[in-house]
């Protein structure tokens, strides 16, 4: 058997890994277009940061790979896919042919359509290659600008903000991360990050980034202000690849459509991580992308693994502050809830509940009780009496 | 002595096995890894982690 994996981040180096022990004796050939091999997309705000080298980020070096015979190809972009089995693969180098195909080609940075966003000086951070760019960049600039309010957005600024810049956010919503937070927990989370140096500009849409000689140097927004920068990074979301897959004609929705064997909808071509959509998810985090490979690999093989869903964890850290975020927040403040907030503290915890039940929770920089009041949220759990009276005593709910 | 549980990627550091790849050796405490210990899993670094 004749294995191709395309893509070397969690999802096809796990794949490998699993079709390696299930397999010993096929040809396995894993490709990345990057000159890298697997390694952390978390920690590249640390990269950005100048904290750590980028040998200290790889999880499994070449030799690695050596050790188990998959061929890694570095630096070589698989460019087009000849409709199989067998297929055949076309690249910047060379040909080859495989029986089984997994495509773990993830995802990139999406840039929304801002005139002046190809200029120099504008980045996103996906890659190795673009924090090595972003801290090269970040030597030299003393204030950057950064659009997008998001988790990825605040991790990379903190990055540069600890190599000693000024760090601008612009986010069109009004609030710091939405998704996670209600209105007074946004605003005690923004009061952490502005004593840590962070200014921003909430609700405000950007219209152009403007320079001179092809090199940025500041945003224009559409209220007719404009925030100079030596540099600018957006962070608008990722976005899956999907250019095989489309020339190899898959079912594609968000992401390439897979089922539970991660088989898309050609036979013998699988398809995990952050390209893939499973049962109607995409999830674009690290767990799910490891387990899809995992079965991936074990099928490609010709094994008989199923992948049932990664539950989405709700406990998060931005810029070193704990935070757990689950269910219904009620940003609109239509439940009745239970808040406790200490904004010089850097606290904010609120349970939401309906009838007796606790339907969601923020708990920001004092996690305690997360486990019971998740436990509680999951489970739907009647809280009787206790309703209204848990942030203080979450041990009563293991009574329940 | 306590686990530790990474919040990205769910790997479990138990103090009594250690990280021997990493050169941790058995019954070494949380809170004793080094600063630039990370999930020998996915990489986060030491203030991802949480009680278990």
């Amino acid at each position: 058997m004749r294995y191709i994996v395309i893509g070397a981040g969690v999802a096809g180096s796990s794949a490998c890994e699993a079709l390696r022990e299930m397999d010993p004796e096929g040809e396995v050939r894993l490709f990345t277009d990057e000159p890298y091999p697997f390694y952390t997309k978390i920690r590249l705000p640390e990269l950005v940061a100048g904290k750590v080298s980028p040998e200290r980020l790889i999880l499994k070096d070449e030799s690695w790979f050596r050790q188990r015979r998959i061929r890694l190809h570095l630096e070589e972009k698989v460019t087009c896919i000849v409709p199989g089995p067998p297929f055949s693969i076309e690249t910047t180098r060379g040909s080859y042919d495989a029986d089984r195909l997994l495509l773990a080609t993830g995802g990139f940075s999406f840039v929304p359509p801002i005139p002046g966003a190809d200029m120099s000086g504008v980045f996103t951070l996906r890659t190795m290659q673009d924090a090595l760019a972003l801290g090269q960049e970040a030597e030299r600039a003393k204030r950057a600008l950064l659009i997008g309010g998001g988790l990825l957005g605040l991790e990379a600024g903190n990055g540069l903000r600890l190599r000693g810049l000024d760090v601008e956010v612009v986010e069109i919503f009004d609030r710091l991360l939405p998704r996670q937070m209600d209105p007074a927990g946004a605003e005690i989370l923004q009061r952490i990050m502005e004593r840590m140096g962070f200014s921003f500009y909430l609700g405000v849409r950007p219209k152009e980034i403007q320079g001179s000689r092809g090199k940025a140097q500041g945003l224009l927004l559409e209220d007719g202000r404009f925030l100079e920068a030596d540099l600018i990074l957006i962070s608008a979301g990722v976005r899956p690849h999907l250019e095989l897959a489309e020339g190899l004609g898959l079912k594609i929705q968000r992401g390439i459509v897979v089922n539970d064997e991660m088989e898309t909808s050609s036979p013998g071509v699988y398809a995990a991580g952050d390209a893939v959509e499973h049962r109607g998810v995409y999830y674009g985090i690290w767990n799910a992308a490891e387990e899809q490979g995992r079965v991936a690999g074990v099928n490609l093989a010709g094994g008989g693994a199923r992948y049932q869903g990664t539950l989405m964890s709700n406990r998060l850290k931005v810029v070193g502050i704990d935070l757990v975020s689950a269910g219904e927040i009620d940003t609109e403040g239509v439940h009745f809830s239970e808040v406790k907030s200490d904004p010089d503290k850097g606290i904010y915890r609120k349970l939401v509940y309906k009838e007796d039940r606790i339907i969601g929770c923020i708990l920001l920089g004092d996690v305690r009780g997360q486990r019971q009041f998740l436990q509680a949220l999951t489970h739907g759990t009647d809280v009787g009496e206790l309703k209204g009276k848990l942030l203080s005593q979450p041990e009563k709910l293991g009574q329940k | 002595m306590n686990k530790y549980e990474c919040l990205i990627c769910g790997y479990i550091y138990d103090p009594a096995a250690g990280d021997l790849e990493n050169g941790i050796a058995p019954d070494t405490a949380f809170e004793d890894l080094p600063d630039d210990w990370t999930c020998p899993v996915c990489g986060a670094s030491k203030d991802q982690f949480e009680k278990a």
